[in-house]
């Protein structure tokens, strides 16, 4: 506790946190802000002004990607013989165009897209495993917990790249093939995760006193326990996030990415190496964005560790 | 069946319970036969480790027995399952030794009472709101506290919300496994009283588990000392106190004396 400042709406009224309703009986006119679980840890994060920053920007990240067909000024396939490899703001392209005379700033934005499209349904699908492997595993124990966790423990010495490989070769060159790549990369230590907080969680006494009131399995799992696992899952979540990024951009460098001329950052800057000296903007521009969306993201993985770490509940 | 017998609520009988750990089997309950009538308080006292908790988690059903059994209104607990249990938990609760610790920290002090009355589907939301918060104002949390969640409250008001929870479901038995031990003495004297005037006003039978003697003098009609996972000696509460059989029960006793002023 210790930020239930007057940030809001709500008349406070100079009721401090310190002011435990002790008595409960009424005396305060204005009782504290109710602030559960969730609500602390948004202000943690809060306080966390780089994170805030970088949360905003992975938003409008977000948005761009979203919107990239309105914001994109041409098609990212679309040729400009006549203005092959123009360097930064020439005009009409702002950002350049590439051999073929494809407008930089629009690959950019698309190569967004598909970063976020497969970094985010690549977290998606990982969390999703984890949390039906790791919460059935976690819970139920016995012969259940040790098959499920024998298959994850195969799954996690399957070398993460070779299995990526493997998926492009029998998936072709697409978005789904390098969601369920990265993701099935990712969703062996969620699963771990998952079980050990599930381990913990079992143990304490609410659980016991749940089933005591006459709560059944599921509701235990889903309503009791889940919700109290899901701080630390969010925290490498969100760090997994920037991690599939560069996962795909790297992908796509080693010619696995998205089937051309579907931009993907990791191929434009294989592409831009070639014509280097040339034209450097080929590799500068998306590399930029590359690495101001990964720093961004992680500050936002930096924050969301620090809402949900338990020593920040005591101040 | 004799004429007591018949009143009887719980009877556990001569049960046992082992633990299997890596340093060996542990035997934390060993041929315990304990009955609680209805409206009967029986107060179970013992050091730490003697085995009273498991005691506890054994006459509730939360453990199965190791051998023994537990008859709650007649039925062998081990033999009800599924639903059927989870029914028969509406007649019994238990009040935990961390209020805390077995409230839901991510649900508001109200909707943790609303709880159980959602979960045996008893009276409609906004219903089950209006009786959460009656339930609240017994214990003597006001409602306009109701909606904060349980770190924004102290351990006293913690375990009055814990209690509140419990009576949600008007249970013919409460297990109270040292629900004072984790509170301030200020605090504690407050929650034995709530619970004495509970268990009188409601008609509870109980089962009141703690080291602190004077705190079971003050409350039980019988008391059921336990050493070592057995019941040394039991009886009424005065016999117990003012002529002490056992060796072990003398020396509980003789130990505690100087401090219960």
């Amino acid at each position: 506790m210790g930020t239930i400042a007057a940030t809001e709406d709500v008349d406070t009224t100079g009721v401090t946190p310190a002011e435990r309703p002790v008595s409960g009986t009424g005396q305060h006119e204005a009782p504290p802000r109710a602030r559960g679980p969730w609500a602390r840890a948004w202000d943690r994060f809060k306080r966390n002004r780089l994170a805030l920053i970088s949360l905003i920007f992975c938003a409008l990240l977000v948005l761009v990607a979203a919107a990239a067909p309105l914001i994109a000024p041409y098609h990212f396939g679309a040729t400009d013989y006549a203005n092959q490899l123009v360097g930064v703001g020439s005009e009409g392209h702002v950002l350049g165009t590439d051999q073929l005379g494809r407008d930089i700033l629009s690959r950019t934005i698309y190569g967004l897209r598909t970063a976020l499209i497969v970094a985010f349904g690549a977290e998606l699908l990982a969390l999703l495993a984890a949390l039906v492997i790791g919460l059935t595993a976690g819970y139920r124990g016995g012969r259940v917990e040790q098959g499920l966790m024998a298959f994850t423990d195969v799954m996690y010495a399957f070398p993460s790249y070779l299995f990526a490989i493997v998926m492009v070769a029998v998936l072709g060159r697409s978005i789904i093939a390098l969601i369920i790549a990265i993701g099935i990369a990712g969703w062996v230590t969620q699963a771990r995760l998952v079980r050990a907080q599930v381990l913990t969680i079992k143990q304490r006494e609410y659980v016991e006193a749940g089933r005591a009131m006459g709560a059944s399995g599921p509701t235990i799992a889903i309503r009791y326990i889940l919700p109290n696992a899901i701080g630390p899952l969010l925290v490498t979540t969100s760090f997994a996030i920037p991690a599939a990024i560069a996962a795909e951009a790297g992908l796509g460098l080693l010619g696995l990415g998205v089937q051309p001329p579907t931009p993907s950052w990791g191929a434009m800057i294989s592409e831009g190496t070639r014509f280097l000296l040339a034209a450097p903007h080929m590799l500068l521009a998306p590399a930029a964005v590359f690495a101001l969306s990964l720093l961004a993201f992680t500050w936002v993985g930096d924050g969301v560790r620090d809402a949900f770490d338990p020593r920040g509940e005591q101040r | 069946m004799s004429d007591s017998s018949r009143h009887v609520l719980v009877h556990a009988d001569d049960v046992t319970k082992t633990f299997s750990t890596p340093a060996g089997d542990v035997q934390a309950v060993r041929g315990v036969t304990l009955s609680v009538r209805r409206g009967e308080t029986v107060g179970v006292v013992g050091e730490s480790g003697s085995g009273k908790s498991t005691l506890a988690r054994l006459i509730m059903g939360l453990q199965p027995c190791t051998s023994g059994r537990v008859l709650f209104d007649d039925q062998d607990l081990s033999t009800v399952k599924g639903g059927d249990l989870r029914r028969l938990r509406r007649r019994m609760q238990m009040v935990f030794q961390n209020p805390f610790g077995s409230l839901l920290p991510h649900y508001s002090a109200v909707a943790n009472v609303i709880e159980p009355l959602r979960l045996h589907g008893i009276g409609s939301k906004s219903s089950r709101r209006a009786r959460a918060i009656e339930l609240l104002d017994t214990v003597g949390v006001s409602e306009h506290f109701a909606d904060l969640y349980p770190t924004q409250f102290s351990g006293g008001q913690q375990q009055r919300i814990a209690i509140a929870r419990t009576l949600a479901l008007e249970p013919e038995l409460l297990v109270c496994d040292e629900p004072t031990s984790s509170l301030d003495v200020s605090i504690q004297a407050q929650i034995l009283a709530l619970l004495a005037e509970l268990q009188q006003r409601l008609g509870l039978s109980c089962v009141f588990i703690s080291h602190n003697l004077a705190v079971v003098q003050r409350l039980a009609d019988r008391v059921a000392v336990m050493s070592h996972g057995k019941v040394v000696e039991e009886g009424p509460t005065a016999q117990i106190f003012d002529a002490p059989q056992d060796p072990y029960t003398q020396q509980l006793l003789s130990a505690v004396l100087p401090v219960t002023a």
